[in-house]
C-alpha cells in the first residue's frame, strides 16, 4: 500500500497565497482549495485535536449553518496529502471527510498546515483508552462494522491507502442521538505514528511509532479488531478492573502488554479476562490473528457481516514451549519473545549465542516453526572468537533475528522499523536531531534489501514495493555529500509531501516548489533575515520534487569543495522555479539578497578588474527582480575561459619575474664577497686606453713637434 | 714558452741595453705588485704596467732623442725626478685601479637593483590586478587546460 508514498505531484500541494493575505485581526483564515475558512485560534477544540496536532474552531466562508474545525499541522509533520485527497471524494458517512486543507497564518506568525473537517455532532465515542464507557451492544457493534468500518476500508483499499488510526479514541459518534458512529483523521502526519501500539499487530507494535508505515488493509482490519472488543467490553481489555466512568485507571506498559502477547498470542492475551458472545469472539478472533495470512481479510469480513459462515481460524503457538530461557530480566517461553528481546540488547545477544547454551534450545524452537535455516548457520558469525567488533555484533544479531523471525520488522541499534517505515524515521531523526547515523547504517548496511530478499514473497509486508524502487537511490544520496543529496534528500525522497524544513523558512510553510520564492522574498524583505539565501535542505527539497533538474547544475550543487559552484548551482535552481512557476513576477527581495551574496562567485574570477565589473553588473540587476541575469553575468563561459586564460599567461609571466629577481639577487649577494668581471675588464681596458693616448701624446711632442 | 719569452727578453736587452735598463728600472713596482698579486687578478698589475709605462716613455723618449747609451741612462737616472715621474705614475695607475672597480662596483649594484625594483614594481601590479593568487599559483606548474576547468577554485 505504497500509493500515498509516490512522488508528489505539484498539483497536489495545499493551495498558496502569500501569509500577509491570510491574516486578519483576531482570526486565523484557512485557504483552501475550495473556499475559506476562518478560524478562531482562541477556541481549542481538545476532542477533535490528536496526537501533537491541535483542533480549532473554524466556520466555513459563506455557510454560517455548518461547525467545522481546522487541525493545525506544524510544518515537521508529513502530512498524508494522498489520502486527504482520496479521503476527500469518500461519499458514504463512515468517514470524517477532510472539506479542504491548505496553508494557514497562525497567531504565532508562523505557517501551518490547516485541515478542515466538518465537526461531528455527538463527540468523540471514548475520551481515553484508559476511560471507561457505556459498552455497545452486538447489534450496535455489527451496525458500525456493517455501517462504517467495512465501506470505509472497502473504500481504502480501492484507492490503495491504509488508515492506520482506527481506535475508540478516534471514533466519533456523527449524530446527536449518538446512533452512527465515523472513524475519525488519519492525515495529519505519516501512518501509524498517532496509533496506541495496543492497537497494533504484535510486529507493528515492536516498531517505533513513526517506523509503521502504511502497511496493508490487514493493519486496519487488526486495528478494527481491537477497537471492537473496546467497544463491546466498555473498557480497555488489558484493565482488569476498570473505574468508573471518569475515573482512568493505569494500563500495563507497552512493552509487558508485547511480551504477554509473544508468550500467549494476541486473542488470548487480550481475551484472557474479558469474555464475550460467541458471535463477537468469532469476529475478534477472525480479525486479532496473529498470523497475517490467516487473519480475515476485508471479504471475508464483508461474507461474515453478510451472514456467511466464515470460521476463524484457530490460533496455533509456534516456537512457544513449557521449558522458558530467562535472558534480560525475563523468562522467555516463545521463541520471537527471546529474538525481540536479543534485539533490544545486541552486544548482550552476542555473547549468549556465542556460549552455545542456547542452541539445542533454539534449534528446537526453529523446528517447531518449521525455520529454513538451521541454527549453526545463522549463528555462524558469532561464534568466531574476535571475528566481530562492537558495531559488527550489532549487525550480525540484527540479521540473525531478521532470519530467525522474518516477519518482524527490521531492528538495529534500539531502532525498530519496517521498510515503509523508512519515511518516517526520516522526519522524525530530523525532528530530534538523532540516530541519524542509526539510519545511514540501516541504509548502508543493506538491511532493507536483506529483509526484502527474506520477506520478498509474502506480498502482505508492508512498504516493500517503494523501498525497493528507490533504495538503491537512497544509498546513492547519501554516499554523496554535496548539496542537494545526503540524509535530507532521502526525506524529501520519501516524504513526497513534507514541507521544506530549512531553518530559512522559520515561519513558512513550504509544500511544493511554487511556495519557495514567495516564502523567500517574504524572508528577504523580513528583518530577521538569515546569512544565506540558500541551504542544504532547499537543495534537497528542489531536488527531490522538481522532474527536470538540469545535470549541469546537480554537478555544481553536488562539488562539496567549491563554495562558488554550490552558489551558481543554487541560483540555477533558483531561476529554474522562476522560470517554471513565476515567469512574470518579480522578486527584487530576493534579488537584492542575492546581490549580497554573490562575492564566492566573484572571487571565483581572478581579474581583479573584471570582478569590479561584474560586482557593478550584478549591482545593476540587483533590483530588477529576475534571478536569471545573474547566472547569465556571474557564469558566463566566455567571461571564464578568457578569465582562465589570461591567468594562465599572467602566471607564467609572474613565474619568468620571479625566476628574474632570484637571478639578480644572487648576483647582488655574490658582489658582496666577489668583484664582477666587467669591474677588471672596464678598468684594464680603461687604462690601456688612456694609456695608448698618452704615449700618443708624448710620442707627437718629442719627435713630431 | 716562458724560457722562449724570457730568451726573447734577454736578446733584446742585450741588444737594446740602455732603454732596457731605464725600463728595467722604472718597472720595479710593476713587477713587485704581479709578484705580490693573487695569481688570478692580474689586472691591477696590468693596470700598473699601463701607468708605468706612461710615467716611463718621456725619460725613454728623451734617451732615444739624446743618444741611446749608458751615460745618458746613468744622468737621466741620475735626476731624482725621473724616479719621481716614473714610480709616481705607477702609484696613479694602483689608485686608478682602487678608484674605477668601486665605482663600477657601485654602477652595476645600482644597475641590478634598479632592474629588481623594476621587476617588483611589474610583480605588483600583476598582482594588483590579478590578486596574490597569481604568486602562489606561479610555484606550480598547471597546464592552462586544467585552470580553465577548475576555474572557480581560487576564489
Amino acid at each position: 500500500m505504497d500509493n500515498e508514498q509516490k512522488k508528489a505531484p505539484e498539483k497536489a500541494s495545499p493551495p498558496q497565497q502569500p501569509a500577509a493575505a491570510t491574516k486578519a485581526p483576531g482570526k486565523s483564515v484557512l485557504q483552501g482549495v475550495k473556499g475559506t475558512y476562518p478560524v478562531n485560534p482562541e477556541k481549542h477544540l481538545p476532542e477533535y485535536s490528536s496526537l501533537n496536532v491541535k483542533a480549532y474552531e473554524a466556520t466555513v466562508e459563506g455557510d454560517k449553518s455548518t461547525k467545522s474545525f481546522v487541525l493545525i499541522c506544524p510544518k515537521e509533520h508529513s502530512p498524508r496529502i494522498s489520502v486527504l485527497k482520496a479521503a476527500q471524494n469518500y461519499t458514504e458517512k463512515g468517514l470524517m471527510r477532510p472539506i479542504d486543507w491548505g496553508r494557514i497564518a497562525w497567531k504565532d506568525g508562523r505557517e501551518y498546515l490547516g485541515i478542515a473537517f466538518e465537526q461531528p455532532l455527538g463527540g468523540r465515542v471514548l475520551e481515553d483508552l484508559n476511560k471507561t464507557m457505556p459498552p455497545l451492544s452486538e447489534k450496535d457493534v455489527i451496525d458500525f462494522v456493517k455501517e462504517c468500518a467495512l465501506p470505509t476500508l472497502n473504500f481504502l483499499q480501492k484507492n490503495q491507502i491504509t488508515h492506520r488510526r482506527i481506535n475508540p479514541t478516534n471514533l466519533y459518534y456523527a449524530d446527536e442521538k449518538k446512533k452512527k458512529i465515523l472513524i475519525g483523521e488519519a492525515y495529519s502526519n505519516y501512518a501509524g505514528f498517532a496509533q496506541p501500539a495496543l492497537f497494533e499487530s504484535i510486529e507493528s507494535s515492536m516498531c517505533e511509532p513513526y517506523g509503521r508505515g502504511p502497511g496493508t488493509v490487514q493493519n486496519d482490519l487488526y486495528s478494527l479488531g481491537v477497537t471492537i472488543l473496546f467497544l463491546v467490553l466498555g473498557h480497555n481489555p488489558l484493565i482488569k478492573k476498570p473505574g468508573s466512568n471518569d475515573e482512568a485507571v493505569a494500563t500495563p506498559a507497552e512493552d509487558d502488554v508485547l511480551y504477554d502477547r509473544l508468550q500467549k498470542g494476541t486473542v488470548s492475551a487480550y481475551l484472557a479476562n474479558n469474555p464475550v458472545s460467541a458471535t463477537i469472539g468469532t469476529l475478534v478472533k477472525g480479525l486479532l490473528h496473529d498470523v497475517a495470512e490467516e487473519r480475515w481479510t476485508l471479504q471475508q469480513l464483508s461474507d461474515w457481516i453478510s451472514g456467511k459462515n466464515i470460521v476463524a481460524k484457530e490460533q496455533k503457538l509456534r516456537g512457544v514451549t513449557a521449558k522458558a530461557i530467562e535472558y534480560s530480566g525475563r523468562e522467555h517461553y516463545a521463541l520471537r519473545s527471546l529474538i525481540h528481546a536479543f534485539a533490544q540488547t545486541p552486544g548482550k545477544a552476542a555473547e549468549v549465542m556465542r556460549s552455545e547454551e542456547l542452541d539445542s534450545w533454539m534449534q528446537e524452537r526453529l523446528h517447531q516453526i518449521g525455520s529454513p535455516i538451521t541454527l549453526s548457520d545463522a549463528t555462524k558469525p558469532l561464534k568466531i572468537p574476535g571475528a566481530l567488533g562492537a558495531s559488527g555484533s550489532e549487525i550480525k544479531v540484527s540479521k540473525l533475528c531478521m532470519y530467525i523471525d522474518p516477519v518482524s520488522p527490521i531492528r538495529y541499534k534500539g531502532m525498530n522499523l519496517f521498510p515503509g517505515g523508512l519515511a518516517g524515521c526520516l522526519v522524525e531523526c530530523h525532528k530530534n536531531g538523532e540516530k541519524k547515523q542509526t539510519i545511514n547504517e540501516i541504509i548502508s548496511q543493506n538491511l532493507i534489501p536483506d529483509w526484502k530478499t527474506i520477506n520478498g514473497k509474502n506480498k502482505t509486508k508492508s512498504g516493500v514495493k517503494i523501498v525497493d524502487r528507490i533504495f538503491n537511490k537512497l544509498e546513492q544520496f547519501l554516499k554523496y555529500p554535496g548539496l542537494g543529496y545526503g540524509i535530507e534528500r532521502c526525506l524529501y525522497q520519501l516524504n513526497p509531501y513534507i514541507a521544506c524544513q530549512s531553518r530559512i523558512f522559520d515561519k513558512h510553510y513550504v509544500a511544493s516548489l511554487k511556495d519557495i520564492l514567495p516564502a523567500l522574498e517574504d524572508v528577504s524583505k523580513g528583518k530577521n533575515k538569515k546569512d544565506l539565501f540558500f541551504d542544504r535542505h532547499i537543495a534537497a527539497f528542489i531536488m527531490a520534487r522538481a522532474k527536470d533538474v538540469p545535470q549541469q547544475t546537480v554537478k555544481e550543487l553536488g562539488n562539496n569543495n567549491d563554495i562558488s559552484a554550490n552558489l551558481v548551482g543554487a541560483l540555477r535552481l533558483l531561476s529554474y522555479i522562476q522560470d517554471a512557476y513565476h515567469p512574470r513576477q518579480k522578486f527584487t527581495g530576493i534579488t537584492s539578497w542575492l546581490s549580497k551574496h554573490t562575492d564566492p562567485i566573484i572571487e571565483s574570477y581572478h581579474n581583479r578588474n573584471r570582478r569590479r565589473n561584474l560586482r557593478k553588473k550584478v549591482d545593476s540587476i540587483a533590483s530588477q527582480g529576475h534571478i536569471k541575469p545573474f547566472i547569465d553575468i556571474l557564469d558566463n563561459p566566455l567571461e571564464r575561459e578568457n578569465d582562465s586564460r589570461e591567468f594562465f599567461a599572467v602566471r607564467q609571466k609572474f613565474s619568468a619575474l620571479d625566476q628574474s629577481l632570484s637571478r639578480l639577487r644572487n648576483q647582488e649577494k655574490a658582489l658582496k664577497s666577489h668583484k664582477h668581471p666587467l669591474e677588471n675588464t672596464i678598468t684594464v681596458l680603461t687604462s690601456a686606453l688612456i694609456m695608448f693616448l698618452a704615449l700618443m701624446f708624448t710620442f707627437k711632442e718629442y719627435f713630431l713637434s | 714558452m716562458y724560457y722562449f719569452v724570457l730568451i726573447m727578453i734577454g736578446s733584446v736587452s742585450a741588444v737594446f741595453l740602455p732603454s732596457a735598463v731605464l725600463i728595467g728600472c722604472g718597472i720595479l713596482p710593476t713587477i713587485a705588485v704581479f709578484m705580490v698579486a693573487e695569481k688570478q687578478n692580474t689586472a691591477q698589475g696590468i693596470v700598473m704596467f699601463n701607468f708605468n709605462i706612461i710615467g716611463i716613455s718621456p725619460h725613454l723618449f728623451t734617451l732615444w732623442s739624446q743618444g741611446h747609451t749608458l751615460p745618458n741612462v746613468i744622468n737621466i737616472l741620475h735626476d731624482p725626478a725621473t724616479w719621481t715621474v716614473m714610480y709616481g705614475s705607477a702609484f696613479l695607475g694602483w689608485g686608478f685601479y682602487i678608484f674605477m672597480t668601486f665605482i663600477i662596483h657601485n654602477v652595476i649594484v645600482l644597475l641590478i637593483e634598479n632592474k629588481m625594483n623594476s621587476i617588483k614594481k611589474q610583480q605588483k601590479s600583476i598582482i594588483s590586478k590579478w590578486g596574490s593568487e597569481v604568486k602562489a599559483a606561479a610555484t606550480q606548474k598547471n597546464d592552462p587546460q586544467a585552470v580553465a576547468t577548475n576555474g572557480f577554485s581560487n576564489g
